[in-house]
């Protein structure tokens, strides 16, 4: 496979913070609107990874291509201008911000805004924001969630505040998707409903690259998935034959069980 | 948009209603201000000209701090900048008409703001504040030099403002002129905030490193915010001089730059109403005091109260922060604030607007048990100390946890432990394991954090309780900051009055801290650090012990170690234990009975044996293979 028709190359990469290592040997390759699952037990450096792509941390080791361009050491917000949007595993961050400034905030790269912008052409600014509102609300609308845009994020169930996390992230019309556990804490109702946004999604052709411990629906999802386990690469392929592999099982279950199955 | 020609008719009208409902309150205040300054006598119109340079500043200020979330004490240091610059230009012949000298002290504030804020891209918090102090210190020192070397040592004489060859002395002309430029700022600084950088502020504040993931360029934004601010500040200084007619660097003190603080903490961080109600508050309250003891008789307490007035001032005004701080931390402006609240929002959201009821349906989940029938049916296993006696320590029945956002964290849990048992609490990232540890424990209590239902441990309530109160009874073991890193083992373990570290050091589980007794907490691996917050803990006796995520990071060898460790702490003293987990193979290590939490509700019980942890592990947790075989 080539670099052009990659969303995301990884090549040995590595990060170490003071000599503790997070990643060691990490690598694969996302083929151009696939979607890609991470898998593996709390603390092996699935997040890190995804810290990694989109740029808050720096990886000691190793190479990272979005779409051709390599990313290491890029600025994280000229990482998202490459068409990179990302979710977080908790949206505790902004929880002032309402649900419709949230999702605003998502089409940074469309809506260009400045302070003298604003000052000097306010009434074109005033209008260009009326425009991204009614494209913001286009997006909840589909995604269902158009009744909360006033409230704010940090009063919303847990579930729909995962959701509107991936509406900021489909608002910006990216290219490629890191979702980072957008199924963490939901109702097996919400579940479906995550589940859904992310098909549509990856509908739209977007490559998307997901963190999940719901293995239903990892499987449901992935054609691909990788296994870390304690910063390294345990397996890679089909969800179908690597979630069967006892050394995977071991990892997620602990010896005793795996031997108990 | 299907939606939007329904709406058409509809949303304009709504649209105007929202314009009449946004500009009415401004208009209404605009028209009352200049009714104020036309009625006032020369006292009020001092107080009011002063108010209005104050609410300049601080709505610069509460840009910064209240929206920016960028800690700054350089403020006073900026309205000098721009005060003298105004004074040195309003002397000058050419630059000295209006609004030159003005606009000069904007530019020169934006200058000292990029100053400013470069350390700011570095450093945060109190740090950034305190090299903020750095301008403070160099325009002082600055400003007295050129007051020496321009023979004015007691400050530089401002030339009178002139606009059209009329000159404004001090008098209600100039004072109507403050009010205007005071419209004018909240009318600049409103539609920045209102709009995209509104948000890129907000987003920096939230959390750099977040806004940086979404694609916020937090470098340009955070210089945007100092420099936008400062020019907002160093306007307010040159209204200030033109208001004074002199300028002395005395003036332009740290006392001066706290003053600001106060007024934006008082009406509210972030909020333009809050920085004009903050300013009144701050400058009004200590003129109208001054107004009242001097009417008051010269004798008796009337004349203590006027030889005291300065002191009485300073000391409300502690009492009045406090009383903020701790009541309305929003801010005075938010508790009557009722009307900017929906003015951002296009007018079709409105009806949308969910009521505090819809949130979540108080809908109550039928408790499952185990999916697979046959572990209802099995017996819980025989406990060591109570044999076929069950007793039962803990009850906790409809617990609920509500943050003050209004997230319900934990909805609804029942639990029951034995005496004597081991008890594993399973679920996913954020299904309120931990609020569920937190609560027994009495942490959230003091987060303003609402608990309603019964937590009852050997017969105590301990809803409500402190965590030193509850410890007596049932005590925690947190996932992260369990143990001090600076401080050695043995420090630890004397911590605690009356309880020897003797004790631990006898202890056979509590060996490996045995070669670890000199050195400092912060170099223990994983496995000895929960072994040390479980000595800790030990040395407290509860009887109920609470450990979050004992396995987290651990490698298997020391998963095991802590595991053996719980189990003794039970076989040998009885220590009930409710471990929460995400890791199942090392709660199930550990665990008699077994709990599965599920968005703030109990959704299955069981004993651990493999046919439940496979149930429960099916059911949501880990790996399911498809069609329940391998």
């Amino acid at each position: 496979m080539t670099d052009q028709e990659a969303a995301l190359t990884i090549r040995n990469l590595s990060l170490r913070f003071r000599g503790l290592v997070a990643l060691e040997g990490v690598s694969f390759e996302v083929p151009a609107g696939a979607t890609f699952g991470i898998v593996g037990p709390n603390g092996a450096g699935k997040t890190a990874l995804l810290n990694c792509i989109s740029g808050i941390y720096r990886p000691s080791q190793g190479s990272i291509r979005v779409f051709g361009t390599e990313v290491v050491t890029r600025a994280p917000h000229r990482i998202s201008a490459l068409g990179i949007a990302r979710t977080f595993q908790s949206t505790e961050h902004f929880s002032e911000f309402s649900v419709l400034d949230y999702v605003l905030l998502g089409r940074i790269d469309h809506l260009r805004c400045s302070v003298t912008g604003s000052l000097l052409l306010w009434p074109a600014r005033q209008r260009l924001e009326r425009q991204e509102r009614r494209v913001v609300m286009d997006v909840l609308e589909s995604l269902g969630l158009a009744e909360h845009a006033s409230s704010r994020l940090g009063q919303l169930p847990y579930g729909i505040q995962k959701r509107v996390d991936i509406a900021r992230a489909v608002a910006a019309a990216p290219k490629m998707m890191l979702v980072d556990e957008p199924t963490s804490g939901t109702t097996t109702s919400e579940r479906e409903d995550v589940s859904r946004a992310i098909d549509s999604a990856a509908q739209s052709g977007i490559t998307i690259v997901v963190i999940d411990h719901d293995v239903s629906f990892v499987r449901r999802h992935c054609g691909t998935i990788v296994v870390m386990d304690s910063g390294r690469q345990l397996a890679l392929g089909a969800p179908v034959e690597v979630l069967q592999r006892p050394d995977v099982i071991e990892a997620f279950l602990g010896p005793s069980l795996a031997a108990g199955n | 948009m299907p939606a939007a020609p329904a709406n058409l008719a509809d949303g304009s009208r709504a649209r105007e209603w929202l314009v009449v409902k946004t500009v009415a309150p401004w208009i209404i205040a605009a028209v009352a201000a200049v009714v104020l300054v036309e009625a006032s006598n020369a006292f009020l119109l001092l107080m009011i000209g002063t108010i209005v340079i104050y609410s300049i500043s601080a709505i610069g200020l509460t840009w910064l701090m209240g929206r920016a979330g960028l800690v700054s004490i350089g403020n006073a240091a900026i309205m000098g900048v721009g005060a003298y610059i105004t004074a040195i230009a309003s002397a000058k012949p050419v630059i000295s008409d209006f609004p030159i000298p003005i606009l000069l002290s904007a530019v020169g504030g934006m200058v000292a703001g990029l100053i400013v804020g470069l350390p700011g891209l570095r450093i945060r918090g109190i740090y950034l504040a305190i090299s903020t102090l750095a301008l403070q210190y160099f325009v002082t020192f600055a400003g007295s030099e050129y007051e020496q070397l321009s023979g004015q040592p007691s400050g530089l004489v401002v030339t009178p403002l002139s606009i059209a060859g009329h000159t404004f002395l001090y008098g209600r002309g100039l004072v109507l002129i403050l009010l205007a430029f005071l419209g004018l700022t909240v009318l600049l600084v409103r539609s920045v905030l209102r709009q995209g950088p509104g948000r890129m502020f907000g987003a920096i504040k939230e959390s750099e490193i977040a806004a940086a993931a979404i694609g916020v360029n937090t470098t340009r934004w955070k210089l945007a915010a100092f420099v936008g601010s400062s020019a907002v500040i160093a306007v307010a200084g040159s209204l200030f001089a033109y208001y004074t007619e002199v300028v002395d660097s005395a003036t332009f003190s740290l006392d001066f730059a706290i003053t600001f603080i106060v007024i934006i903490i008082i009406g509210g961080m972030g909020s333009i109403p809050g920085a004009i109600v903050g300013a009144v508050i701050v400058v009004g309250l200590p003129h109208l005091l001054t107004m009242v003891t001097s009417s008051l008789p010269q004798a008796g307490i009337g004349q203590w109260l006027q030889s005291n007035v300065f002191y009485i001032n300073e000391g409300l005004f502690g009492f009045l922060l406090l009383l903020v701080i701790i009541y309305q931390p929003d801010g005075l402006a938010a508790a009557t604030q009722a009307w900017p609240g929906l003015r951002h929002l296009p007018p079709r959201l409105k009806r949308h607007r969910p009521t505090a009821g819809s949130r979540r349906e108080p809908t109550v989940a039928p408790v499952t048990k185990c999916a697979a029938p046959a572990i209802t049916a099995m017996p819980r296993p025989d406990q060591p100390e109570s044999g076929d006696h069950r007793v039962q320590l803990a009850q906790i029945e409809g617990l609920a946890v509500t943050y003050r956002g209004g997230a319900r964290a934990v909805d609804g849990l029942n639990m029951t432990i034995d005496r004597g048992a081991i008890v594993a609490l399973l679920g996913r990232n954020g299904a309120g394991k931990t609020s569920t540890l937190r609560a027994i424990s009495g942490f959230l209590p003091a987060e303003r954090v609402r608990l309603e239902g019964s937590i009852r441990v050997a017969g105590h309530q301990l809803l409500g309780m402190t965590p030193v109160t509850a410890s007596k009874w049932a005590m925690l073991v947190p996932e992260t900051d369990k143990i001090f890193p600076s401080l050695t083992v043995e420090e630890h373990l004397r911590i605690r009055p009356g309880r020897p570290d003797a004790d631990v050091q006898e202890q056979p589980f509590f060996a490996p801290l045995r070669n670890r007794w000199h050195q400092r907490a912060g170099l223990l691996s994983g496995g000895e650090r929960q072994l040390l917050a479980l000595a800790m803990a030990w040395q407290q006796r509860p009887r109920l012990l609470l450990v979050d995520e004992f396995s987290l990071g651990l490698a298997p060898v020391a998963i095991q170690r802590v595991a053996e460790v719980i189990r003794a702490l039970r076989d040998d003293y009885g220590m009930s234990c409710l471990v929460v987990e995400q890791n199942v193979a090392a709660a199930l290590q550990v665990a008699d009975w077994v709990y599965l939490m599920e968005a703030g509700r109990i959704t299955a019980e069981g004993p651990p044996d493999t046919v439940a942890a496979e149930a429960l592990v099916g059911q949501s947790l880990l790996l399911q293979p498809e069609g329940g075989e391998p």
